[in-house]
């Protein structure tokens, strides 16, 4: 996890979470984060753009094109392998983190 | 502003290759379509449903700047493939017909190798120059024989 962004890696595990149940496109991911976060992680959808593209240049997920009926084609990305394994150290670095966060903070309450 | 407009708009202001390029304003086009079946639902204008859809994307100069940055490989992929195409189509493609077979394998390779939209183009044309210096060598042949 990039630490040293922390608004970047917060994106990427979301995304990364929602991808690892089921392959989703843009605007589903912008919705469902909103939704499922009550709005405490309500992106702009663009933001996600930058991060879907990263993630997808990286080979963390695979985009595919399908075709909605009347609707015009959809991008789908999935979670890869490398994805997985990504996700997994990522929630991992966050626990870390948050851990140490929690830490630091109770111990300037005292 | 219409969609149309604002793709524009959009298409003007990033700086990736072409076919990334294009797939990308896809890709938007499709999440604003959600976006305004979304806010037509709700009972607004389409005008309104478009407004409200461009804001909400709020695809601003940073995000721009960041898909940029994210697409910068595939530019130097697609030079370095452009770079390729240019030695097959003039110093190797020349010799490599006479090695019959060996030619489509690296024409494969190049468009293979080749991201960007100039990258194609000359992998194009190279085959073209291989088609035409075959027939060539071929007619030269033939007469030969007869």
């Amino acid at each position: 996890m990039d630490v040293e962004n922390i608004k970047r890696a917060c994106s990427e595990t979301l995304v990364l979470s929602l991808l690892a149940e089921k392959k989703m496109h843009g605007y589903d991911i912008g919705c469902e984060i909103d939704a499922r976060t009550k709005g405490y992680f309500s992106l702009k959808h663009g933001t996600l753009y930058p991060v879907l593209h990263r993630l997808e240049a990286d080979g963390k997920i695979e985009g595919e094109w399908v075709a909605g009926g009347a609707d015009k084609p959809r991008k789908y990305y999935k979670l890869t392998k490398a994805g997985e394994a990504y996700r997994e150290q990522n929630i991992s670095a966050w626990q870390n983190f948050i851990s140490k966060l929690s830490i630091f903070v109770k111990e300037l309450a005292k | 502003m219409t969609i149309q407009e604002y793709l524009k708009y959009l298409e003007c202001n990033l700086d990736i290759p072409y076919p990334a390029r294009r797939d990308f304003l896809s890709e938007i086009e499709s999440h604003l379509d959600d976006f305004i079946r979304n806010y037509r639902e709700k009972g607004f204008s389409k005008e309104t449903a478009i407004e409200k859809a461009i804001s909400e994307l709020a695809m601003n100069q940073e995000i721009l700047k960041d898909l940029d940055e994210v697409h910068a490989p595939m530019v130097l992929t697609g030079l370095i493939g452009t770079f390729a195409g240019y030695i097959e189509a003039f110093h190797v493609a020349p010799q490599l017909i006479q090695k019959e077979g060996s030619f489509p394998i690296w024409f494969v390779s190049e468009i293979a190798l080749s991201t960007s939209f100039v990258g194609m183009l000359v992998a194009l044309f190279t085959l073209v120059i291989w088609y035409v210096l075959s027939a060539k060598a071929e007619r030269i042949e033939h007469m030969r024989v007869s």
